[in-house]
C-alpha cells in the first residue's frame, strides 16, 4: 500500500497540480451535482420532519387520535361516548388544530376588493390556532421549563413566561390561569418576537369573514407545545378556539392516551364506539398521509437532481479518461518496469476517490448553504397544496449528509470504473500508441449504437407500463433508458456527421473550420463524452421547459374556459391562504339580489379521506353551474349536459381523483359522511388543475343534508350581459358591507393569482435545470482543455506552417461551437423524448393531470443560442492555451 | 577561406559575391536560469540556391538554430536576416506572416495532421496564408504531389502511408507555397536507408531544378554530402565549414 501511495503522489498528485484548472473544474462539477441533491433532500425532509414534529408536539403523549374522515372536525359529543373508557385508564381530550390568519398592526377592517383600499399582503399571515382543554391537557403535554435561572425563581409554574417575569419551575404542570381571561391566548415565542407581543398585547385574527380581537396572556417558550409550527401559533382554551372558528360543538380531533400494552385491542374497541366517518389512528398516520400526499412532488424533484448528478458523472468519466489517455506512455513505462495491473488500477482508483471525495465534500458544504434557498423554493408549494407548517429554516439531519456523500462517491466510482479498467489494461507495448482509446471507441461505436437503439426501445416499453402502487416507477426507468440510449448513440452519430461537416465548415470558416471538425472526429471518445454531457443538461432544460409550458398553457386555457364567472367572492382568510375560511350562505342571497347579477353560485369544499388518501369533497350549486358554468369533461360532453345529471346522490370527480384511484365514469364511490357511508354514482370526470389531491363534487343540497353545513367557501357571481361590471361590483360591495372581511376579485385577477402560484411551484425546477446546464458547460470546458492539450502537436505544426495565434484560437472556438451545436441538437431531441415522458407518463401517473402538449419554440431558440454562446465562451481559456503553444517543444513528441 | 568564398565556391561562382538569403550575425541563444548556451556566437551566411547541411551530434544546437532562423524562437543576442529582413527584432505576427510566405518545413517525424488527407495536408499552407480559390489550390497541390510522386495518394490519410511516402507528402507541403527557404530537420532520421536516400535525392533535385535554398540539419555524414556545403557544429558553435565532395 505504501508503494501505491508513493506512486500515487509522484504519478498522480504532481500531475494534478500541473493540470489544476481541469482538476478544479471536475471537483466543482461534482460538487454542484451533490449540492443540489443534498439541498433538495434536506428541503423535502425538512418539510416532512417539521410536519411530523408538529404532529408529535401537539399530540404529546397521545398514542391514538380520532380524526374526521368526512367533516370539518369531530362532533364533541363523542367525548360522552368515550367516558366509559376512563375506567380502563384511557384518557382523552379534545383538540382544535386549525389555520387562522393574523392581521398585522396596520391592518384595517372592511371589504377588500380589487377597486377598494386593500391592506398589504404583508400584514396578513397564516398561523396555527391550537385549542386545548386547559384543565385536562397537562396529562397529554409535557410542558418543559424555561432554562433561565431567573425564571426558576418565578412563582409561575408552566413553560409560559412573559417579558416581565420568569417562567415556571421545573416539571410543574399547573397552568397560568390568565388563559381563562376573556379572549386571552398564549402566543408562540417566534410569533411574539415578530409582532413585538408581550403580556397584555392585543391583536386581531381573521376567521373566515370575521375579525376576532384577542389578548396575549403569556408567551410560550420554544419547548414542547410552544415549539410546534416553529412557534408560529396561538394556544387558547378550547372553548375560545371554538368561538373564534365559529365551530359549535366541533373539534379538530380527539387525542387519547391508552395503556401501550393494550393499544391494539383498545383501538378496535374504540372503533366500535365511534361513527363510521371518524377514523381511529395513531399520530403517525397523519405523518404517513402527509408523506403520501407529497411523495410525487418530492420524487419528481429528486429525479431532477439525479440528472444533475448524472451530468457530473460524465465530468468524472471525461477527466479520468483524459488522465489515462494522456499518461498511457507513462503507464506503459511503469508496466515495463514491473508494476502490476492491480497497482495501476489502485493508483487511479485513489485519484478517482480523491477527486470524488473532494468534490462530494465541497458539495456537502454547498448543499448546506443552498438548503435554505431550496426550502424557500419548495415551501410555498408544500404550504399551498399540502400542509400548512412553517418552513423557515432547515432541519439538519446527519443521515441526509451521509446519503448525499454515499450517492456522490458511488456515482464517482461508477463513472471512473471504465477508465480504471482502461488504465489497468495498458500493456507496455501499447504505451506509444496514443490513439488506441480513440480507436477503441471508433471500433465500438457501432456496438454502442445498437445498444443505444435497444435502450430507446426499452424506454418505450417501460413508458407503456402502469404505475407501481401509484408511483410512476417505470416512467422514471424509461427516462433513464432514454438518457442512456441517447448517450450511446452519440459516438456513431458524431463519427458520421463530423466528416461530412468538415467541407461546409471549411467553406464558411476557412481551413480552421475543417481542422476543428476533423480534430473532433479524431478524438471521438472525448468529443462524444463532452457532447453527451451537454446533451443531457440541455435535454433536461428542454424537457422541463416543454413540461412547464404545457402545464401553463393547459392551466391558462382551463381557467379561461372553465372560470366563466365574472366575479369571485371569498373570505379574506381564504384569500390569505386559509382554505378552511368560510362564508355564511346568506351572502348568496344578498349578492343575487343586486341589480345586474344574473346568478350567484355557492361552492364549499373540505378535505376528506378516501381509501386512506386525502381528497377534496366539493359541493356546488349544480343548477347554476349547469346554466352558466363551463366545466370541461374528459368525455367531451357539454357542461350543461353533465351537470343536469349530477343531482341527488350523483357526483362528478376530477381527473386526478379518477386517475389516482382508478375511478371511471359509471362507477360508484362510497364516501364517509356524518350520516354514515353513502354511495355516489360518478356521472363524469372533469379536468381540474387546482389540486392534485382530487375532487369529488356533489350537489350542495345533498351536501347540506348529509353534513349539516350551510357555509360556503366561495361564490361565483355571473352578471347580466349588458350590465356594467364595475357598477355591479360596487353594488355587491355595498350589499355585503355588513359581512366584513371579504375578498372580491375578477376572473382576470384570479387568473393572475393562479399563474403566480403556478410559477412559484416551478421555481425550484428552473433553478435545477440551470444547475444541470452549468455542470454540462463545465464538462464541455473540461473536454476542450483536454482536446487542446491533446492537440498541442497539431497546433505546433500549424504554427510552423504559418498559422497565427488567432487562427489557432479560432480552431478551439470552432471546436467549442461544434460541441455546443451537437449538444444542443441532441439535447433538443432527447429533451423532446423526456418531455413526452414527463407530461404523458410521469406527471400523469403522479398527479393524474392530462396536459396539452405545448412546445415553447421561442424559449428553445433563445436558450439554444445562449448555450452555444456559452459553450464558445467556455473555450476562452483553452483557446489562449492553444495560442500560447510553444511550437518547437510541442513538435518533439515521438 | 572566408565564409563567402566557401559559399561562392559551393555554387561554382568563384569571385562573384552571392546575395545571402539567410544571414546569422553573432547569434546566441541561452535557456533557463542556468543560462545554458544552445547557440553561441554563430555567424552563417546562406546564399540563394545553396543547399547547406548543418552537421553535428545530438544537442549541438542544430535544431535550435533552425528554429531561430524560422522565427519560432527568439535570439538572446545577435541578428538574423531573412531575405534582408531582420526577423530577430520582429513581432510574433510579422514573423508568423513571413514564415508562412517564405519558409517551408520538413520534420524528422513528418508531422502531418492525421485527421487530414494527403491533399488537405499539402494544401494547408496555401489555406493558412493565401487567398487562392479552392480550384487554384487543388491545381497547385496536384502538380506538387505529382512532382514528389504522390499524386495517386490524394485521398489517403497519413496512417495509410509508409514513412517514405509521408515524408514525400511533407516535402510537397513544404514547397507548395513556393517558399524561398526550405528548412529540413533530420528529414531522413525516421526512415530506412533506402527511403532516406530517395528523400535526399528528391531534395537535391529540387535544389538543382528549382534553385531552392535548403538548410538541412543532420547527424549523418552521408546525408550531409547531398548538399553543397557542410557546416559543422559542436556545443552551439560553428567549428568548421567545408564543401561537399559532390559539389
Amino acid at each position: 500500500m505504501r508503494f501505491v501511495l508513493s506512486l500515487f503522489y509522484r504519478f498522480v498528485v504532481r500531475d494534478v497540480r500541473v493540470n489544476w484548472v481541469r482538476t478544479l473544474l471536475t471537483i466543482f462539477g461534482i460538487a454542484l451535482g451533490v449540492s443540489v441533491f443534498l439541498a433538495i433532500s434536506i428541503a423535502n425532509d425538512t418539510a416532512l420532519t417539521r410536519f411530523s414534529q408538529t404532529v408529535n408536539r401537539i399530540s404529546g403523549k397521545a398514542n391514538l387520535e380520532l380524526l374526521p374522515l368526512s367533516g370539518v372536525g369531530v362532533d364533541q359529543n363523542l367525548l360522552t361516548e368515550l367516558s366509559g373508557l376512563s375506567a380502563i385508564d384511557v384518557k382523552y381530550t379534545p383538540i382544535i388544530d386549525e389555520n387562522i390568519v393574523i392581521i398585522g398592526q396596520s391592518g384595517v377592517s372592511g371589504i377588500k376588493g380589487s377597486a377598494g383600499a386593500a391592506t398589504s399582503k404583508d400584514d396578513r399571515e397564516m398561523i396555527q390556532l391550537i385549542g386545548i382543554d386547559m384543565l385536562a391537557d397537562p396529562e397529554f403535554k409535557s410542558y418543559q421549563e424555561d432554562a433561565d435561572e431567573a425564571d426558576k425563581k418565578s412563582k409561575r409554574d408552566s413553560n409560559i413566561h412573559t417579558s416581565g417575569a420568569g417562567a415556571a419551575s421545573e416539571n410543574s404542570k399547573a397552568l397560568d390561569l390568565s388563559v381563562f381571561t376573556p379572549r386571552a391566548v398564549l402566543v408562540g415565542s417566534k410569533l411574539a418576537e415578530r409582532y413585538g407581543f408581550h403580556e397584555g398585547s392585543t391583536f386581531d385574527v381573521l376567521s373566515a369573514d370575521q375579525r376576532e380581537h384577542l389578548k396575549v396572556a403569556g408567551i410560550l417558550s420554544g419547548q414542547g407545545l410552544g415549539g410546534a409550527y416553529s412557534g408560529n401559533l396561538i394556544v387558547a382554551d378550547i372553548g375560545l378556539a371554538q368561538d373564534i372558528l365559529h365551530w359549535d360543538g366541533r373539534v379538530s380531533r380527539i387525542d387519547l392516551i391508552v395503556p401501550p400494552e393494550a393499544l391494539e385491542p383498545l383501538q378496535e374497541k374504540i372503533k366500535a364506539l365511534v361513527p363510521s366517518d371518524v377514523m381511529v389512528a395513531t399520530p403517525d398516520t397523519r405523518s404517513d398521509q402527509a408523506h403520501k400526499m407529497t411523495r410525487s412532488f418530492e420524487y419528481n424533484l429528486l429525479a431532477l437532481t439525479l440528472i444533475a448528478l448524472m451530468v457530473g458523472m460524465f465530468l468524472i468519466y471525461n477527466t479520468m479518461t483524459i488522465t489515462v489517455l494522456r499518461r498511457r506512455p507513462e503507464i506503459g513505462i511503469l508496466r515495463a518496469l514491473g508494476v502490476s495491473r492491480t497497482i495501476i488500477m489502485r493508483m487511479f482508483l485513489l485519484e478517482a476517490i480523491s477527486l470524488g471525495g473532494l468534490g462530494t465534500l465541497l458539495g456537502l458544504v454547498l448543499g448546506a448553504v443552498m438548503a435554505n434557498g431550496a426550502l424557500k423554493a419548495v415551501a410555498q408549494t408544500f404550504q399551498y397544496f399540502y400542509f400548512k407548517v412553517p418552513l423557515d429554516n432547515v432541519t439538519v439531519d446527519p443521515m441526509q449528509y451521509c446519503l448525499a456523500f454515499c450517492v456522490g462517491m458511488a456515482l464517482t466510482l461508477a463513472a471512473a470504473f471504465p477508465p480504471l479498467l482502461e488504465a489497468s489494461s495498458v500493456a507496455p507495448a501499447e504505451a506509444t500508441r496514443r490513439a488506441s482509446h480513440g480507436t477503441k471507441v471508433r471500433s465500438a461505436k457501432l456496438v454502442m449504437f445498437i445498444l443505444g437503439l435497444l435502450s430507446l426501445v426499452a424506454a418505450y416499453v417501460f413508458s407503456l407500463q402502469s404505475p407501481l402502487y401509484g408511483f410512476p416507477a417505470f416512467g422514471y426507468v424509461a427516462a433513464l433508458f432514454s438518457i442512456i440510449g441517447a448517450s450511446l448513440l452519440t459516438p456513431y452519430t458524431l463519427g458520421h456527421v463530423l466528416p461530412v461537416l468538415a467541407g461546409p465548415m471549411a467553406s464558411i470558416f476557412g481551413v480552421e473550420g475543417r481542422i476543428a471538425a476533423r480534430s473532433l472526429n479524431g478524438t471521438l471518445g472525448r468529443t462524444a463524452v463532452a457532447s453527451a454531457s451537454l446533451m443531457i443538461g440541455i435535454a433536461m432544460m428542454v424537457a422541463l421547459a416543454i413540461m412547464i409550458s404545457s402545464f401553463r398553457q393547459t392551466v391558462t386555457a382551463w381557467i379561461d374556459q372553465s372560470f366563466k364567472a365574472d366575479l369571485w367572492l371569498q373570505s379574506q382568510a381564504r384569500s390569505a391562504g386559509n382554505k378552511e375560511g368560510r362564508l355564511s350562505e346568506d351572502v348568496l342571497t344578498k349578492v343575487a339580489s343586486v341589480k345586474g347579477v344574473a346568478a350567484a353560485e355557492g361552492f364549499v369544499d373540505r378535505r376528506i379521506m378516501y381509501e386512506g388518501m386525502t381528497a377534496l369533497l366539493g359541493a356546488a350549486d349544480i343548477d347554476v353551474l349547469a346554466k352558466y358554468g363551463h366545466q370541461l369533461f374528459v368525455s367531451g360532453r357539454s357542461s350543461s349536459e353533465v351537470c343536469s345529471k349530477v343531482v341527488g346522490m350523483h357526483a362528478m370527480v376530477s381527473e386526478p381523483f379518477a386517475v389516482r384511484r382508478g375511478v371511471k365514469a359509471g362507477d360508484t364511490i362510497s364516501l364517509d359522511t356524518p350520516q354514515g357511508k353513502k354511495d355516489f354514482y360518478v356521472d363524469d370526470i372533469f379536468y381540474d388543475y387546482a389540486s392534485d389531491l382530487g375532487y369529488v363534487i356533489i350537489p350542495r343540497d345533498t351536501y347540506k343534508r348529509l353534513f349539516a353545513d350551510t357555509s360556503i367557501s366561495n361564490a361565483a357571481i355571473y352578471i347580466d350581459k349588458d350590465a356594467d361590471i364595475d357598477k355591479v361590483k360596487s353594488d355587491v360591495l355595498t350589499a355585503l358591507k355588513d359581512n366584513s372581511l371579504l375578498s372580491l376579485n375578477s376572473t382576470a385577477e384570479l387568473r393572475k393569482q393562479a399563474i403566480i402560484i403556478f410559477d412559484r411551484t416551478f421555481a425550484i425546477t428552473y433553478a435545477l435545470h440551470t444547475i444541470a446546464v452549468t455542470v454540462a458547460i463545465l464538462s464541455v470546458m473540461n473536454a476542450l482543455f483536454a482536446l487542446t492539450l491533446e492537440s498541442k502537436r497539431e497546433f505546433a505544426i500549424l504554427r510552423y506552417l504559418g498559422a497565427s495565434k488567432a487562427q489557432l484560437s479560432k480552431v478551439v472556438y470552432l471546436q467549442a461551437a461544434l460541441i455546443g451545436v451537437f449538444g444542443n441538437v441532441g439535447g433538443i431531441g432527447l429533451g423532446y423524448i423526456l418531455s413526452l415522458l414527463l407530461v404523458h407518463v410521469i406527471n400523469k401517473q403522479s398527479f393524474g393531470w392530462s396536459v396539452q402538449y405545448s412546445v415553447p419554440f421561442d424559449f428553445i431558440i433563445q436558450s439554444t443560442i445562449l448555450v452555444v454562446f456559452t459553450a464558445v465562451l467556455s473555450a476562452v481559456i483553452p483557446a489562449k492555451m492553444a495560442a500560447r503553444t510553444l511550437a518547437p517543444a510541442a513538435v518533439r513528441d515521438e | 577561406m572566408s565564409q563567402t568564398d566557401l559559399s561562392a565556391q559551393s555554387r561554382g561562382n568563384s569571385g562573384q559575391s552571392q546575395q545571402a538569403l539567410v544571414q546569422l550575425i553573432d547569434v546566441c541563444k541561452t535557456y533557463g536560469e542556468h543560462q545554458v548556451k544552445a547557440v553561441a556566437g554563430v555567424n552563417i551566411s546562406v546564399p540563394r540556391g545553396e543547399f547547406v547541411s548543418l552537421m553535428g551530434a545530438s544537442g549541438c544546437g542544430k535544431s535550435t538554430l533552425l528554429n531561430l532562423v524560422a522565427g519560432l524562437d527568439n535570439v538572446s543576442s545577435g541578428t538574423i536576416l531573412l531575405d534582408s529582413e531582420d526577423i530577430s527584432t520582429m513581432g510574433d505576427e510579422d514573423v508568423t506572416r513571413l514564415r508562412g510566405r517564405k519558409i517551408g518545413f520538413i520534420f524528422q517525424f513528418f508531422n502531418l495532421l492525421s485527421t487530414l488527407t494527403v491533399e488537405e495536408n499539402v494544401s494547408l499552407p496555401l489555406e493558412l496564408t493565401t487567398k487562392l480559390s479552392a480550384a487554384q489550390r487543388r491545381e497547385k497541390v496536384g502538380l506538387m504531389l505529382e512532382r514528389v510522386g504522390m499524386k495517386e495518394r490524394l485521398a489517403f490519410y497519413p496512417a495509410q502511408l509508409s514513412g517514405g511516402e509521408m515524408q514525400r507528402v511533407a516535402i510537397a507541403r513544404a514547397l507548395i507555397h513556393s517558399p524561398q527557404l526550405i528548412v529540413a530537420d533530420e528529414p531522413t532520421g525516421n526512415l530506412d536507408s533506402e527511403n532516406g536516400a530517395k528523400i535526399l535525392v528528391l531534395l537535391k533535385d529540387l535544389n538543382q531544378s528549382m534553385d531552392q535554398t535548403i538548410i538541412m540539419a543532420t547527424h549523418s555524414e552521408e546525408a550531409a554530402q547531398y548538399g553543397h556545403r557542410i557546416i559543422q557544429m559542436k556545443d552551439g558553435m560553428v567549428i568548421s565549414e567545408r564543401l561537399c565532395v559532390s559539389s
